[in-house]
């Protein structure tokens, strides 16, 4: 099991396992541990000659057992492919992926949170190029999501009102609109901390997947993927990115919150990175170089 | 439910799951091809 250590100055969990510097480091194309068996090869992580989707605990995870699972979510078989390149109906059924595992790991005892996310291209870190996502179930709700669960509750109680709600009201103007259907936006949030940073939520409160009916999971599918094209389609490459999705946490029927995903994408421009630095890791002060209104005007026009 | 699942166990405990597209007809709403 991992060490939970607690930091009293910031007053959060630090998780420390060790075992992880061992984990798969840029593997070759033919020697991929995500994709499918091939016939007479080394067995990777799915036996099996082809699949849909695949889900499997993570061989060097940061929580398992009675602390919580660490899953990875192979979104196809195709190696040189990615999220946005995948049908609108396959994202579907992703998505009915995301949500039977959001149901049965929020059902596990010890399990606080359920996180779904996705870390794409080197500039992020990933050591796998296979197109994948990860889920981590963790024995605590993380501050990033603490922090908005305490805005939130503090807003509805000011005003009766969903902050996440409010926040969308600010964008019909449509001025930092990337793209949007009557059930879904994307928008670059007036507070964004990065350049091309976009959220998509739902415009009618849904807490999370679990929320979601299929017209609700169509549109959902729809603007993941017109976003990812538009992302890949900016400086003509594959741009890197993190994809969080913040729902509300499981099983606890008072705890209010409006899903969303959020995005961020680590360049400033096509070959330069916006790095956490000093203010940003030091201090928490994110400082951004372009302005929510000129980046969403850009993504808007590809 | 679109999907169908499978459960595996690995042999180092570890489970794996399959997904896969129901044999039954999908919802005329989810139809469509993107």
């Amino acid at each position: 099991l991992s060490e939970l250590r607690w930091h009293p100055l910031l007053e959060e969990w630090v998780t420390v396992a060790p075992w992880r510097q061992d984990r798969t480091y840029h593997p070759a194309a033919d020697h991929c541990p995500l994709c499918p068996t091939k016939p007479g090869h080394l067995e990777t992580e799915i036996p099996e000659p082809d699949y849909h989707i695949a889900v499997f605990e993570n061989r060097f995870p940061s929580f398992t057992g009675e602390q919580g699972r660490c899953e990875v979510v192979c979104y196809t078989s195709v190696h040189d492919s990615s999220l946005g390149e995948q049908s609108v109906e396959h994202i579907q059924d992703l998505i009915e992926v995301w949500r039977d595992r959001t149901e049965e790991l929020g059902r596990l005892p010890n399990v606080r949170y359920v996180y779904i996310f996705e870390n794409r291209g080197e500039a992020i870190g990933v050591t796998l190029s296979h197109p994948h996502g990860q889920i981590y179930a963790y024995p605590f709700v993380p501050p990033v999501i603490q922090h908005e669960l305490r805005a939130h509750s503090r807003h509805k109680r000011e005003t009766g009102r969903c902050l996440y709600c409010d926040v969308l009201v600010g964008e019909r103007g449509g001025e930092r609109t990337v793209l949007r259907d009557e059930r879904w936006i994307a928008f670059v949030p007036p507070f964004a901390r990065w350049p091309y940073e976009v959220h998509i939520a739902p415009l009618r409160h849904r807490t999370g997947l679990l929320d979601l009916d299929p017209k609700d999971g169509e549109s959902f599918a729809r603007i993941l993927k017109g976003l990812l094209q538009k992302y890949d389609r900016l400086y003509d490459l594959p741009l890197p990115y993190v994809m969080a999705m913040h729902q509300k946490p499981p099983g606890r029927g008072g705890v209010d919150h409006h899903f969303h995903v959020e995005f961020y994408p680590p360049n400033r421009s096509r070959d330069k990175l916006k790095y956490l630095a000093g203010s940003e890791l030091g201090a928490g002060a994110f400082i951004v170089d372009a302005r929510a209104e000129d980046t969403a005007a850009e993504l808007r026009g590809l | 439910m679109r999907l169908s699942n499978r459960v595996v166990e690995k042999p180092d405990g570890r489970y794996l799951i399959y997904y896969e597209r129901s044999a039954g007809p999908v919802l005329p709403v989810l139809s469509h091809k993107a």
